[in-house]
């Protein structure tokens, strides 16, 4: 009896033991079938990823026989993979003309060397060229050589875009060497203008001061009148003369940019105005030195200052210079107890040619301040304006530091 | 004024076209009581030629080299800037002061931008008294400079 517990206990004990082991072994045969299966995944999917791939791939064995091709290869050349298939590729679509070159590139990637692509051009199946990049590449197995793949990559559309992006370029280039010829022509004609406009207009004033000078005494008063009436509009077309130069230079050179110190260019406009002893102009204490071009400082601050006395009717015309740190940008402002402009002229007045008053009020060109705004935007800033009939007027304007 | 003979001395080459503007000069002249002889040529080439005792101007008595030339810019067959440029390349002729009259400031920097050696521009004012002024002030600077 006890003996048969034993054999029994054993048995038992055995047929667990074969039951872990089937278990282990319906275990390992799970995991087997897995393995395959994740294989047999991988292996689609690198098939699709060669199928979709935009470009031709071609493999080839190292007798250069084709092994295998993707839809891309097909749709590029027109040959079917059937067609393609244990043949050399290079026969296919090298065509007469590319042949020596496919080949001795071939023999390069066969012999393992690693070869730049290159830009070319195949044959479809019809006989129609294509431009292609052709990047290859060894295959090795095991350090062994076992062939080699070709990619080719149609570059019809970027040739087309980079031809046309050349011809865009070459357009443009005319087009810049038209407009510099322009502004050259530009230039001899304002200097034409300066030199030969301004030559009868001296004449004029220069005789009619003669005429007052050694006739005028046997003039009556109505001839003394008319002899100053044409040397006024003669002066008067001078200074227009003048200014159209000065607001056509400000555009058309480059002025060089320098170190300016503001309180002495500052000093010097104001004694080159003459502003009159009744007119104070209040300067701020200290004023900054500042990069930008002198010219076109010298345009901006003279026409506005001299606007500020001009355009002022008090006995005691006085003007505030405002100068203001903002960081990035110097901000300026004129501030002057003058007769002010209605708010609804702010953008007239910056254009050339517009004034609000006649020549019998306030004397001027209407050029200033379209000379103003366009040395301001010049220089990288802005140029506004705060004013109110008889209140007064403040022009404001920024230069960036750079 | 101990330099007034030296500057009596001297007579003065201007190089013009324009009628009017030698008739401004000729009149500042008389206004200044100049008593320098004032000679004029038409242009760049004519210039050379007085300089050089050339052609119509052979005759170094009745055309003396001057002291100081004033010189116009625009002027036809030869301008201002190309006679400039071969008189101060000229060893003979490069000790000769020159004055460029000028119509504008731009004309002025322009002319700075060559390098080319001119002593000083006169801007030719529109108005007379200040043109004369400016002649005046040639005077002035020649009885200070120390010419040859």
């Amino acid at each position: 009896m006890k003996n048969e517990d034993k054999t029994k206990e054993q048995l038992i004990k055995e047929l667990l033991k074969l039951r872990k082991r089937i278990t282990e072994l319906e275990k390992s045969e799970t995991q087997g079938k897995q393995a395959e299966l994740e294989n047999e995944e991988r292996r689609l999917y690198l098939e699709a990823v060669l199928t979709n791939a935009p470009d031709a791939i071609i493999t080839m064995d190292a007798q250069h026989k084709t092994i295998m091709c993707n839809q891309g290869a097909e749709e590029l050349f027109g040959y079917s993979c059937d067609e393609m298939i244990g043949r050399d590729i290079d026969d296919l679509i090298a065509g007469a003309d590319k042949f020596e070159e496919a080949r001795d590139y071939s023999k390069l990637v066969l012999d393992g060397k690693n070869v730049s692509t290159t830009e070319s051009v195949r044959y479809r199946k019809d006989g129609s060229p294509v431009e292609v990049m052709v990047a290859g590449s060894p295959i090795f197995i095991d350090n062994k050589l076992v062939g080699a793949v070709a990619v080719y990559t149609d570059i019809t559309d970027l040739k087309r875009m980079k031809y046309e992006i050349e011809e865009y370029s070459q357009e443009l280039e005319h087009k810049v060497e038209q407009l510099q010829k322009l502004n050259e022509e530009l230039s001899q004609y304002t200097y034409a203008v300066s030199h030969d406009l301004r030559a009868p207009l001296r004449a004029l004033i220069n005789y009619s001061r003669f005429l007052q000078e050694d006739f005028g005494d046997k003039l009556n008063e109505i001839g003394k009148d008319y002899i100053q009436s044409i040397a006024e509009n003669a002066l008067y077309m001078e200074e227009l003369v003048v200014d159209l130069l000065e607001y056509s230079r400000i555009g058309r050179i480059k002025p060089k940019t320098n170190e300016v110190d503001l309180g002495k260019l500052l000093d010097n406009i104001i004694s080159k105005l003459h502003p009159g002893d009744n007119v104070q102009i209040i300067l701020p204490p200290k004023l900054p030195i500042i990069q930008g071009s002198e010219l076109h400082l010298e345009q901006i601050f003279s026409n506005l200052l001299s606007n500020a006395f001009k355009f002022n009717m008090t006995l005691k015309p006085q003007i505030t210079v405002e100068c203001l740190d903002k960081g990035n940008v110097w901000e300026f402002a004129v501030r002057d107890n003058g007769i002010g402009i209605d708010p609804k002229y702010f953008d007239k007045i910056f254009r050339i040619f517009q004034r609000l008053h006649t020549q019998e009020e306030y004397e001027g060109t209407g050029i200033g301040l379209a000379i103003v705004k366009k040395a301001i935007e010049e220089q990288g800033g802005t140029v506004w304006v705060v004013s109110a009939p008889n209140k007064g007027s403040v022009f404001s304007f920024t230069l960036p530091k750079k | 004024m101990s330099n007034d003979n030296k500057w009596k001395d001297f007579p003065v080459l201007l190089v013009e076209d324009n009628k009017h503007d030698v008739f401004f000069i000729k009149r500042a002249w008389k206004l200044h009581k100049i008593t320098n002889p004032l000679f004029v040529v038409p242009h760049g080439e004519a210039c050379l030629q007085f300089l050089r005792h050339e052609g119509d101007y052979a005759n170094p008595e009745k055309f003396p080299r001057p002291g100081i030339i004033l010189m116009d810019i625009r002027m036809p067959i030869m301008d201002g800037v190309e006679c400039l440029d071969i008189l101060k390349k000229d060893p003979q002729l490069k000790t000769i002061p020159v004055i460029m009259l000028t119509t504008s400031k731009e004309e002025e920097d322009r002319l700075r931008s060559y390098q080319l050696g001119c002593n000083t521009f006169i801007q030719k004012p529109v108005d007379f008294e200040n043109f004369s002024n400016a002649i005046r002030n040639i005077q002035i600077y020649w009885t200070m400079s120390e010419l040859p």
